[in-house]
């Protein structure tokens, strides 16, 4: 059978026109009903990297790609966690322990909790290249005992091969973001 | 010759009563709704923001007189006559309305029943980035509903140019102010928007990325709008801030407005901002360090007040735009124009579709 013409130009063409793709190394508690879980609240995120704004940036973008991803699911007001917090004098810069997440479930009426770190965020130069960089890790524990049923952690880059051949800006953190809570959102859903 | 004394008296007693209650300036309560209840009169109200970086060439109390007679003539021209104005701002100050969104509604009562303004026109002069921008809102005094919105903008006059003209042309510019037939409100279908909270951004953004909601929000003729100023009393009142959405922020807003769906809006700033910035050579200090423009995210939640859940949430973020163009144009986008062309996507968009990016 003689090999398509076309096919070389195919195969370059998808050489060159993914991105990068996030990665994402996750984990899934397969012994979990995930349909019981109904009413979930996010926490705010920890922030360990440079910028201050990096935080609260991921995480409004994770509320909304969470309200579009997760059918039927419903998502606490934010303004209510953030009392439930403060109430149950609870540190969100450090993970919180499974007992603590129990009693925080309890006084929100929720399923399950969601959380995360954003450990990378900003712009990296390497060589001539700026290249957009997030990595972060989300989680959810459910709350009959606080034991984590899920976590991803998943790196996004706003460079392409197509970018390194013919230039040009890299992709936003904002466009970055939202890839890499999309991806993150299709391991859970 | 004692009944003669008795009307005396009665007389006495009427002219001393008319005396007090019909003092200049002041009309009697009883008039005053009267007045409402037909339409009657406009209590206008300006606030300025001057963002920081910049600042007012001429003197604040020059410019605040240029624009009370702008918006004195927006009202005519609606065929409202403005209240006295004294009396407007004795009440504005016993009832500490500081801000363009803190109207509260005993002040809106009390503007009701003392002056007899059936509505109030709210107007806001922005200066930033080289731009003067006017947004302004008219809301009933009985209810608080919005009767219209809408914003304009021109280049801020230089130290030369008359700021009263400016002004004024501004005004001008604003689409007519043309009472709401009831009708065209739908009764029944009410919405409920805090003010928008600004992260990483000055304060004034959030007012005016408000401003630019309400205009689409009463354009799209969603039914009828309550003044975000009414919900950020209430919460006020409670001692709380408008980001403090907990139950008993939504208790109380549901008591006193209803169940009806609660709009969040909220502007996030999304330049980076390192941890230990480098401090700036003296020479780069200033206005000059300032961006045109920001990169920022505008987001819109629909809170149920009962559940304290989100409904849903919209977003769109806009990137900055590389300030020079092909072969060489200059271009320039003004923050009042990003926010409204934001604010219609905004809430064009299908909160269960994918979100969109434009640069």
């Amino acid at each position: 059978m003689k090999p398509s013409r076309s096919l070389p130009a195919l195969l370059i063409c998808l050489a060159l026109l993914p991105g990068c793709a996030p990665r994402a190394t996750t984990f899934v508690n397969q012994n979990v009903d995930f349909g019981r879980i109904r009413r979930c609240a996010v926490l705010p995120m920890r922030n360990l990297s440079q910028d201050q704004g990096a935080a609260e940036r991921v995480q409004s973008v994770f509320l909304t790609e969470l309200l579009r991803a997760g059918r039927g699911l419903q998502i606490v007001e934010p303004g209510e966690t953030n009392a439930a917090l403060r109430e149950l004098r609870l540190n969100t810069a450090e993970p919180i322990q499974p007992a603590r997440l129990v009693e925080l479930g309890r006084r929100l009426g929720a399923d399950g909790i969601f959380g995360g770190a954003v450990l990378e965020y900003g712009v990296e130069q390497g060589g001539r290249d700026r290249v957009t960089l997030v990595t972060a890790e989300f989680d959810l524990s459910e709350t009959e005992t606080g034991s984590l049923i899920w976590k991803t952690e998943i790196q996004g880059k706003g460079t392409s091969l197509w970018r390194k051949l013919f230039g040009g800006e890299p992709a936003s953190l904002y466009a970055v973001t939202r890839d890499i809570a999309r991806q993150a959102l299709e391991t859970l859903f | 010759m004692i009944v003669r004394r008795h009307w005396a008296l009665s007389w006495l007693l009427v002219a001393l009563l008319s005396a007090t209650t019909n003092s200049p300036g002041k009309i009697g309560p009883a008039a005053a709704l009267a007045q409402a209840e037909e339409g009657g009169g406009t209590a206008t109200l300006l606030f300025i923001s001057v963002l920081p970086g910049h600042a007012l060439t001429p003197p604040v109390a020059q410019v605040r007189q240029a624009g009370e007679r702008a918006l004195d003539e927006t009202a005519r021209r609606a065929g409202r006559a403005p209240v006295d104005a004294a009396l407007v701002l004795a009440l504005q100050q016993s009832h500490r309305v500081r801000t363009a969104l803190g109207l509260t509604s005993e002040f809106l009562d009390a503007l009701r029943t003392q002056t007899g303004a059936a509505s109030v026109l709210v107007g806001q002069l922005f200066l930033y980035h080289e731009r003067l921008a006017l947004a302004a809102r008219a809301l009933r005094t009985d209810d608080g509903v919005l009767v219209w919105a809408d914003a304009a903008e021109t280049a801020a006059p230089t130290p030369d140019q008359d700021w009263g003209e400016t002004i004024a042309r501004l005004a001008a510019n604003l689409d007519g102010w043309q009472p709401t037939p009831a009708a065209a409100l739908r009764p029944g279908e009410s919405l409920l928007v805090l003010p928008a909270r600004a992260s990483g951004l000055e304060p004034a953004e959030g007012e005016l990325l408000t401003a630019c909601l309400l205009g689409e929000l009463l354009a799209c003729g969603r039914g009828e709008v309550l003044d975000p100023g009414l919900l950020a009393g209430q919460l006020q009142a409670l001692g709380r801030g408008t980001t403090a959405l907990d139950a008993t922020a939504c208790e109380a807003i549901r008591r006193a407005f209803g169940p009806a769906p609660l709009l969040v809006p909220e502007i996030i700033c999304w330049d980076t901002v390192e941890r230990s910035p480098a401090l700036p050579l003296p020479e780069e200090r200033g206005p000059a360090l300032r961006p045109p423009e920001r990169s920022i995210m505008l987001t819109l939640r629909t809170v149920d007040t009962s559940a304290l859940v989100v409904l849903n949430r919209r977003e769109v973020y806009r990137g900055t735009t590389p300030s020079t163009g092909w072969f060489g144009v200059q271009r320039s986008v003004s923050p009042l124009a990003r926010y409204r062309e934001a604010t219609v996507e905004l809430l064009a968009q299908d909160p269960d579709r994918q979100g969109k990016e434009t640069r």
